[in-house]
């Protein structure tokens, strides 16, 4: 049984690697993140495979989003979601008071600005798992002082085969409060809040993997363009 | 003076798929960004390292071993204990020498592996789970046991087993103090 801190250990040594990496002047400090998030897009593709594997089919978006505050959530952090909030308009909220990835660094303001780069990889997590379950997103991560606040301008976005809903995962840190926000926005459209990366929709995630880790049922054509 | 009855705290466990996840896909984004197979082995033994350098502490702290007297019983504990605890096998113990310094570990299981059928093509020296001789390396480092910690053999390269070989070298000779006469 892999342990946690064999688990947490690993995912700070990305986040060091691929940043020193960046120091050495390959890769632009900007893609640091986004290589993160990638990383962790495959896995939560694959993971949610595992998880769903015998699970009803979910209802509705709503289902969808509370199998991951729950049941997902307990899975990979051994706690559930501790807030749920949402405007029925795929804008959803949720926050984790104590984030496990988070929890081992100084609770004071010291360390805030870096605590974006730990969380590229949950974003991505969140984004595959959601994925693989039919949901378009964009997930991003917000660590800040205060309590993040959803002053963001809403606006439904649907394709003309699928109604697809973009999303955006908010996380705000006191000492560790973690909000995650999803909200229908368009890519380009400026937005108030620091979006540590923005995955715009053409880019359909390819299993390109040299390494077939595992069988994804994303190898064949997407569903979902 | 009685010590204080030991209390097992609850340890979470993260979901073992979420570690061997992870791991696959920072081999297979180290697969993309370096081209040699050797330079994807040495970054994953340099954070093997890190990782075991860190590592060895939280084991000490949990497993509460005694201190050991010879190498081939740190080689027993590592098997025994610690890879039990982390990642649930218990690799078998052998010797390679007469003067008891070299040791191989031979996994018949490896959880690391679960979701990897083969290597690909034109990656035939990598050695994917080279993370764990950086861990064990980096773990006997910080207990001040040098050794040198490599692949003798390895189930995806086309052997039939995996071992991991273990080299304990010299220690680095103390400095003695002298009495200043």
């Amino acid at each position: 049984m892999a342990d946690e801190a064999l688990f947490l250990l690993l995912h700070n040594e990305m986040v060091s690697g691929v940043y020193k990496s960046a120091e050495q002047g390959e890769v632009e400090n900007g893609r640091c993140i986004t290589k993160l998030e990638n990383m962790g897009f495959r896995v939560g593709q694959g993971l949610i495979e595992r998880f769903t594997k015998d699970t009803a089919r979910f209802k509705d978006e709503l289902d969808i989003m509370k199998f991951i505050c729950k049941d997902f959530w307990t899975t990979v952090f051994k706690k559930q979601i501790d807030n749920l909030r949402t405007n029925h308009q795929g804008i959803y909220v949720l926050q984790d008071n104590k984030f496990r990835l988070l929890t081992q660094m100084s609770a004071g303001k010291q360390y805030l600005e870096h605590a974006s780069k730990y969380l590229a990889f949950t974003c991505g997590l969140i984004r595959g798992g959601l994925s693989n379950l039919g949901i378009k997103s964009i997930v991003t991560a917000e660590v800040s002082s205060m309590p993040a606040c959803s002053g963001v301008h809403v606006q439904n976005m649907q394709d003309c085969c699928t109604g697809t809903y973009k999303a955006m995962w908010f996380a705000a840190s006191i000492p560790h409060h973690l909000y995650l926000a999803f909200l229908p926005c368009y890519p380009s459209q400026l937005l108030p809040l620091p979006c540590p990366s923005l995955i715009p929709p053409q880019q359909t995630p390819v299993c390109d993997a040299p390494l077939p880790v595992s069988m994804c049922s994303h190898c064949s054509t997407s569903a979902y363009e | 003076m009685s010590r204080p009855a030991h209390r097992r705290p609850a340890y979470h466990k993260i979901n073992k798929d979420l570690f061997v996840l992870t791991y696959g896909a920072l081999v297979a984004q180290l697969c993309k960004d370096y081209e040699k197979d050797e330079d994807v082995n040495q970054y994953l033994d340099k954070m093997g390292y890190g990782i075991g350098t860190r590592l060895v502490e939280d084991f000490l702290a949990r497993s509460c071993v005694g201190r050991c007297h010879s190498y081939s019983e740190i080689t027993d504990i590592i098997a025994q204990v610690a890879f039990k605890m982390y990642l649930g096998i218990t690799p078998s113990v052998t010797c390679n020498n007469s003067s008891r310094n070299e040791f191989s570990l031979i996994l018949d299981k490896n959880p690391l592996v679960e979701f990897v059928e083969e290597l690909p093509a034109g990656r035939s020296s990598l050695c994917y789970c080279n993370l764990l001789c950086g861990i064990i390396r980096g773990a006997l480092e910080m207990v001040h046991l040098a050794a040198d910690v490599t692949f003798l053999q390895d189930r995806l390269r086309g052997d039939s087993v995996t071992e991991i070989g273990i080299t304990f070298l010299k220690k680095r000779e103390e400095k003695k103090y002298r009495r200043k006469k």
